[in-house]
């Protein structure tokens, strides 16, 4: 045997050797697949961020009461839009998912993703859950491709000890929130947490004066500027909004380098520090879960934001996310059984106990967590709104928000510049 | 030590010559060809065909996409040439394009101008040289994404800096420096800088290694001053490192993007945002992947020009 042929039989050897390595392993992953009985089991995604387990909870509870199992897939937050988009149209999209009202960019907005066929339509009590006013944010065509287990109300937040500090009495109107700004910077704390560099800031801030000053007045505005019978440039709601939100970063509400601030008083928190803060109103409610556990000698309560006027306050009650499932999956029977067992009264309060918001549907005053006793009269009153723009409003328009509020801070904007380019935006 | 003798080594004649028989031969097939031929072109094929397919048809596509008005889900339709009519009317572009020259160019100059003087200091002479290039490299061999984190705990308003201003009495002098228009930007421009520098200092080095002792020793001798060796030596061997430094310094420049995202976001009001972020923006976060890819043509064009431009400027490379 020449040198040529000895080596021509070693290749030949080690590829019979590696199809021979191959050819088992694939075939015993496929009969683990098979014996394990994974075809009945769903999986479901969600946007993890730190210490929350919410839906490996139910899905234990879930198996616990019912033998079937769903397989829980904890994508990470900031690449949790991307991923599913790219799966969803990939075709190996989880069978469900967590998904968020309207269009909101790319990824996962109900209505971007059920224009596009990714979903599945939702029927039966689930849908019995979705706010009415809201259908638009959830269905294309009359049908409906997301529904809410649990709601949190867009409002501020109070860190008790410190709201103590500087008197104990929340402001009820714009004017008394200006005063208590000044007083608490005297004091070396901040009125309220200002993030405006995360774009969330911006907009969130501006809405929760707006729910004063535009939609307590004309709880029809957003229909209207539908119809192009108003604009954000000729409203003086929308002007007074945004020019508050100006005079608080002057009157020093927010910590010393708010306008450019993005999250870092979260590691702070973390650390077990309690921060130089009256309150937290950017965002929703639910972060007072997130403090609550990493500062558990404190006390919190959710607030109404200061109104334009005391009798014109109003509190958003926000869908943070919404359920849907995957138009592609062929799991239906056990996607539909899953479903209802999660809209069932006990799971919606556990959900929301799990994750600091209210369980979805009517909202009730005597059956609000604690925390959010202080916003119980708005609810009895009838005082709570959707959120702003909700399935009407293009995506550019709160853009143009995030994106020209900060410039008020910097004077590269003014007011009217920024209330011209909503208007572009929703125009456009 | 080997002898030539009658046209061989003496190692040559020492070694008994071999039967024909002995002798291993290739195997060929009937028509002469070896039986096992390497480095037939079509072995290439694969790779050629992946370059093809990921390089080139990729980018075919996308650049597809900025005619139509795709959101990157779901089905779009051809708009012609209206990405780029919008691209023209819209005067926040012309702000970006303009911090992505302004980056470019810190990038170039900034990194040519300190890398050299790096190379340098670092060339000859100092005992601690080796400790101190590893020290002026190692920013290139982290993460730009991860560094620039970093730095923007040094930036931010209770960060690094303004504590140290703090410490020293400079309190007046302390601001939110990523929050300022007027700051903002030259936070970036310090990171790409402190990044991009390493990399020059290298290229200078391997240039510097080309000037000849001899010649500079003879410069010296017709009393040529240090800036005149510098001048009339040095800098000619290192044009065609310049020309590389350069090139590299405005390709990373124009299409610079982890600082920005990880500082300042492009802000306040797109101050610091160039051309690839708001790329990223447009196709990745606002859904207007149409928009976003015609936006990326445009960078691709700009990116050309100036690659030209500096090509020409630089293009006489011989020593």
């Amino acid at each position: 045997m020449n040198m040529n042929n000895h080596r021509h039989n070693l290749r030949s050897g080690a590829a019979v050797a590696a199809m021979a390595l191959c050819v088992p392993l694939l075939g015993g992953c496929s009969t683990a697949t098979e014996a394990s009985g994974l075809d009945d089991t769903i999986t479901f995604a969600y946007p993890a961020i730190a210490n929350s387990n919410t839906w490996e909870t139910m899905a234990e509870s879930y198996e616990e009461q019912t033998g079937a199992k769903v397989e829980v897939e904890a994508i990470p937050i900031d690449g949790y839009n991307s991923a599913l988009s790219t799966r969803l149209q990939g075709g190996n999209a989880p069978d469900m998912f967590l998904t968020e009202p309207g269009t909101n960019g790319v990824g996962t907005g109900v209505t971007t993703l059920g224009e596009a066929d990714l979903l599945g339509e939702v029927t039966g009590a689930a849908t019995d859950l979705i706010n009415p006013d809201e259908l638009a944010a959830y269905s294309v065509d009359g049908k409906a491709y997301g529904f809410p287990l649990w709601t949190v109300p867009k409002t501020a937040v109070t860190i008790d000890s410190n709201l103590e500090a500087l008197g104990g009495k929340w402001p009820e109107t714009i004017d008394e929130m200006l005063a208590m700004c000044t007083a608490a910077k005297g004091q070396n704390l901040s009125f309220t947490l200002g993030q405006f560099g995360n774009p969330f800031t911006a907009d969130g801030q501006t809405l929760l004066v707006a729910t004063s000053s535009v939609y307590a007045k004309d709880p029809d505005w957003d229909e209207k500027r539908a119809r192009n019978e108003v604009t954000f440039s000729d409203t003086e709601g929308w002007h007074y909004a945004l020019q508050t939100v100006s005079d608080m970063f002057s009157a020093g509400c927010y910590q010393d380098g708010a306008e450019a601030a993005a999250g870092e008083f979260l590691a702070d928190v973390m650390a077990g520090v309690t921060p130089p803060l009256a309150s937290l109103s950017t965002g929703e409610a639910d972060i007072w879960k997130v403090l609550a556990d990493a500062l558990p000698a404190e006390g919190f309560s959710v607030q109404a934001f200061p109104g334009q006027t005391a009798e014109n306050r109003r509190v958003i009650n926000s869908v943070k996310y919404t359920v849907s499932s995957s138009a592609a999956s062929e799991k239906d029977e056990a996607i539909q059984a899953y479903i209802d067992w999660l809209v069932e009264p006990s799971q919606r309060q556990q959900i929301a106990e799990l994750t600091g918001g209210i369980p979805a549907g009517e909202l009730n005053e005597e059956t609000l967590p604690e925390v959010y006793a202080p916003i119980g009269k708005f609810v009895t009153d009838d005082q709570v709104i959707s959120e702003p723009g909700l399935g009407i409003w293009p995506d550019a328009v709160l853009q143009a928000m995030q994106e020209g509020v900060p410039g008020l801070f910097t004077g590269q904007k003014t007011v009217d510049q920024i209330l011209g380019d909503m208007d572009a935006a929703f125009d456009a | 030590m080997k002898t030539m003798t009658s046209g061989k080594t003496t190692s040559e004649q020492d070694e008994p010559e071999k039967h024909p028989a002995e002798i291993v031969r290739p195997l060929r097939l009937s028509n002469g060809r070896p039986l096992i031929a390497f480095g037939r072109w079509w072995w290439a094929a694969p790779g050629m065909i992946l370059v093809f397919l990921i390089h080139f048809v990729a980018t075919l596509t996308g650049g597809y996409f900025a005619f139509t008005d795709y959101t990157g889900i779901g089905s779009f339709q051809f708009i012609g040439l209206a990405n780029f009519v919008r691209i023209a009317q819209d005067p926040a572009v012309v702000g970006v394009i303009g911090t992505t020259i302004f980056y470019a160019l810190i990038q170039m100059v900034g990194t040519t101008v300190l890398g050299l003087l790096f190379a340098l200091g670092l060339n000859r002479g100092l005992k601690s040289r080796h400790v101190l290039r590893a020290l002026v490299f190692l920013p290139l061999a982290l993460s730009p994404l991860a560094v620039s984190y970093i730095w923007k705990y040094v930036f931010q308003y209770d960060g690094l800096l303004n504590e140290s201003l703090l410490q020293l009495g400079l309190g007046d002098l302390r601001r939110t420096w990523l929050g300022d228009p007027d700051t903002a930007l030259w936070t970036v421009a310090v990171v790409i800088l402190w990044q991009g520098t390493g990399l020059a200092m290298v290229i200078f080095l391997a240039g510097l290694s080309r000037v000849s002792p001899e010649v500079e020793e003879a410069a010296a001798l017709d009393r040529a001053n240090q800036w005149q060796k510098f001048w009339h030596v040095t800098l000619p061997a290192l044009r065609p490192s310049i020309g590389i430094v350069t090139m590299l310094g405005l390709i990373f420049g124009l299409r610079l993007f982890d600082p920005i995202l990880a500082m300042t976001g492009g802000g306040p009001v797109n101050s610091s945002k160039n051309l690839a972020l708001l790329v990223y923006q447009e196709a990745f976060s606002r859904g207007n992947f149409g928009y976003g890819a015609a936006l990326s043509m445009v960078l691709t064009v700009i990116i050309l020009f100036f690659a030209i431009l500096q090509q020409f400027i630089t293009r006489n490379r011989d020593v």
